[in-house]
């Protein structure tokens, strides 16, 4: 055992400061005590008391911190001091930005954060609507996290917003990364040149995902919520989010993404794209890329080639080897079809997602390899699904809607319904292929493999053979750390492939190719 | 993020030291100044942390503020000037005249039962309640609570003067829990004083006196509470027992115990402890 203690002189921290030091110290392997305080002579003397003080401590002064640590040995406590450095620079940095009040009001937060311009909007919906109008009138930006806000609301938001220069982000803009900084559900990606504006929580990300695995960086991700380009909005945000980017010097290619617009706002988009003197890319996800192509927009058809475009375009390479490249992919991921195809027992795939639009992109893809496929949010309403509990023949369930997540979290946070789920499609003998997305960053599950690897094994004990196919959106620089949760859901046996495309195509080139020999 | 110039001082503490101050340590909402007589000034972003010697100014990175004057009529922030008639006073004293001091202890004792969960768990309020003993884990810390324990128990047999040196500068914080109680102490004697309408200036003074050190923030903090000058968070809680308003009290018991990791708590228990057990009466 031993104890040594250092004087931190010159610098100042409060006691909250303090006690989270001594705190995160006191959980460090092998320190079995320690104590970071005030140097006036009455602490010296508790220290004393409690075997903690040491000779250099007596020229220490009042307005001087004491560390003391006991620890199993000289490593320990040298770990716990280096530790130490590293709690006080953040807790430094973060005192500069931020300090340590509750705060229970806008004025408050506003007193607390002088300067601050953007506020973001996270209660009960009935509620959202007036909070945001109160910080629009305060002269901040809003994102509003919040959904169930009546669309009359949403207008009136909007329209303050627009006539007052201010950006309204949502009703239900689940993705943001302003500044650098993520907002909702968001990835780490690096700061970059290409700004998105989109109408998709899920497609933001996997965009952004998709340009920083591909070497490029956002300057900034502005989410708009889904309905904004529905008729009764009118595209209004999303038409001054691409003015913003266009107007940003940072910004040197806009991506823009959401589901067909209505045709009246989409024209309303045209026509202000015309202007545009940067380069834009656009993913109207089962939308007509034609109408766009005409006015020199890189019309795309999935996320990932949005992503993948914009990246190049970025770093002025070609967009035709990437085009060359994934229609290699797709001959090879035939192949790969194949070979998975053979020996299957099961006909059927069972999708079950977290990512609304991610779920979408996953039927457009299996269209044109297996037709349309039961959902509870169908591409062809003949194939709404009565019993959202039971998947029926090909199926591919959103969990994120409002029918599930009534009461609990959002899927992309709690498993419990999708583990639940996956366990009952396994147990069908009709199930070949549970097709799955994985959804990292900030505001998903810290640990995603906790959850699905352990019932990706219990699932292959029930049905050996059948094949879990994926894709993980995020980064290697998400907390989750994209990189390690491929590595963990591989050994567990999951197929992960680049893209959500990708893992759908996969998908359903094996269903084809079952039901071709079948037939 | 926009950086904004100091523009206008709405409000300013009623005893401010004279002459020229520089910078001391500096928090996100708080700067600490210091004059060549080890008087401290602090600015702050935040109207809740008005007190004495505190100048209020709103909206400005307190970060950018590097020199500060006081003069009799004119405050110099940087390089600009504030003509002092021109700033509103924050009146940092507090009457007693007139309360039915009966019900405003009543209503002060059961603030600690009624939200407990307010209060963090390493404050002295433990002094008060002995249940909150379990929150003092490390070694530093239950030998810390058994050393304030004793310090009570010392000042409530009658030795305050020896109470208040074995509790001072014991604790957590820049200004180490025992201070912020012994300050909260010297304002509970105020209670004291106009409730039982007796004369304790010697015994606050001797209180200061045995507290003050060379730390000059904790000089200036034991200062305003010996001259009975209240902090304003404080000011607005004793205003709502005086009225009789015990619902409110809540969001100004937070904005107190906000004050950083138990400071609040420590000033509130130090308070409270002389007017339960009557301390110099």
């Amino acid at each position: 055992m031993i104890v040594k203690g250092l004087i931190k002189k010159g610098v100042y921290f409060d006691s909250v400061s303090l006690m989270i030091v001594s705190k995160e110290l006191n959980k460090l392997e092998g320190i079995i005590d320690s104590s970071v305080i005030m140097g006036t002579k009455e602490n010296r003397e508790i220290l004393g008391a409690v075997g903690l003080n040491l000779g250099i401590f007596n020229d220490a002064s009042d307005s001087d911190i004491l560390v003391g640590i006991r620890a199993d040995d000289e490593a320990a406590a040298d770990r716990a001091i280096r530790k130490m450095d590293l709690l006080f620079k953040d807790l430094q940095h973060h005192d500069e930005k931020t300090t340590g009040q509750k705060v229970r009001s806008f004025e408050d937060a506003l007193r607390q954060l002088p300067g601050a311009n953007l506020s973001l909007i996270s209660i009960a919906g009935k509620y959202a609507a007036a909070q945001a109008m109160k910080a629009l009138k305060m002269g901040l930006h809003v994102m509003i996290f919040s959904d169930n806000v009546s669309i009359d609301e949403e207008l009136e938001l909007k329209q303050f917003g627009r006539d007052h220069g201010l950006l309204v982000m949502g009703p239900d803009c689940g993705s943001a990364i302003i500044n650098g900084i993520p907002l909702g559900f968001a990835n780490v990606v690096p700061k970059g040149t290409i700004g998105i504006v989109a109408a998709s929580g899920t497609g933001l990300q996997e965009v952004s995902s998709v340009v920083a695995n591909n070497g490029a960086g956002i300057s900034q991700a502005i989410g708009t919520g889904g309905r904004e380009i529905r008729k009764e909005i009118g595209g209004m945000m999303f038409i001054e989010a691409l003015k913003a980017l266009n107007g940003d010097p940072e910004t040197q290619v806009i991506v823009m993404v959401s589901k067909p617009p209505h045709p009246d706002i989409l024209k309303k988009i045209g026509n202000e794209l015309k202007s545009f003197t940067k380069p834009v890319v656009s993913i109207l996800i089962g939308g007509d890329p034609e109408i766009l192509k005409q006015i020199n927009i890189i019309a795309t058809r999935t996320l990932e080639e949005a992503g993948l475009f914009a990246a190049a375009v970025s770093k002025g390479q070609e967009i035709e080897s990437i085009k060359k490249s994934l229609s290699e992919r797709t001959a090879v991921i035939s192949r790969q079809a194949e070979k998975l195809a053979a020996g299957l027992k099961g006909k059927f795939l069972r999708g079950l997602f977290s990512g609304g639009t991610l779920c979408d992109e996953a039927q457009l893809v299996l269209k044109d390899s297996v037709g349309f496929v039961y959902s509870n949010g169908p591409l062809n309403a003949d194939y709404r699904l009565t019993d959202l509990w039971k998947s029926k023949e090909n199926s591919i369930i959103d969990l994120g809607e409002d029918e599930f997540t009534q009461g609990r979290p959002h899927p992309m946070i709690d498993y419990t319904l999708r583990t639940k789920r996956i366990l009952e499609e396994a147990s069908d003998p009709d199930v070949a292929v549970i097709l799955l997305d994985v959804v990292l960053g900030f505001g998903s599950h810290p640990d995603p493999c906790a959850e699905l690897v352990p019932v990706i094994l219990k699932a292959k004990k029930i049905s050996p053979g059948t094949l879990f196919i994926g894709s993980v959106t995020g980064t290697d620089a998400d907390p989750q750390n994209r990189r390690k949760v491929i590595g963990e859901l591989e050994k567990a046996g999951m197929i992960i492939m680049p893209s959500n495309v990708a893992a759908s195509e996969l998908s359903g080139q094996i269903i084809r190719k079952i039901s071709s020999k079948k037939n | 993020m926009e950086i904004q110039q100091v523009n206008q001082i709405p409000f300013v503490g009623d005893d401010l030291p004279l002459g020229n101050f520089i910078p001391h340590s500096r928090f996100a909402r708080v700067i600490n100044f210091i004059n060549d007589q080890s008087r401290i000034v602090y600015l702050t972003s935040d109207r809740n942390l008005m007190a004495a010697n505190a100048i209020y100014i709103p909206g400005a990175r307190l970060t950018d503020v590097q020199s500060l004057s006081v003069f009799p009529g004119k405050i110099m922030l940087d390089k600009i000037c504030f003509d002092r008639d021109e700033i509103e006073i924050y009146d940092s004293g507090f009457r007693y005249d007139g309360i039915d001091g009966t019900a405003f202890q009543s209503r002060l004792f059961r603030i600690p039962g009624q939200f407990p969960e307010l209060f963090p768990g390493k404050s002295l309020v433990v002094l008060l309640i002995p249940e909150r003993e379990s929150f003092f884990k490390s070694g530093f810390d239950r030998q810390f609570m058994l050393n304030a324990m004793m310090s009570r128990d010392r000042i409530l047999s009658g030795d305050v003067i020896g109470g208040i040196r074995a509790i001072r500068g014991t604790g957590y914080g820049l200004t180490p829990s025992g201070d912020d109680f012994i300050a909260g102490f010297l304002l509970g004697l105020h209670f004291n004083e106009a409730m039982y309408n007796v004369d304790l200036s010697a015994l606050r003074e001797h209180v200061y006196q045995a507290a003050s050190r060379s730390n000059p923030l904790i000089n200036a903090f034991l200062l305003n509470a010996k001259n009975r000058n209240y902090f304003r968070p404080l000011k607005k809680i004793l205003l709502l027992l005086c009225e009789e308003l015990f619902a409110p009290v809540n969001d100004s018991l937070e904005e107190l115990l906000s004050v950083g990791s138990t400071s609040g708590a420590d000033f509130f228990s130090g308070y409270m402890l002389p007017i339960k057990y009557k301390t110099g009466i």
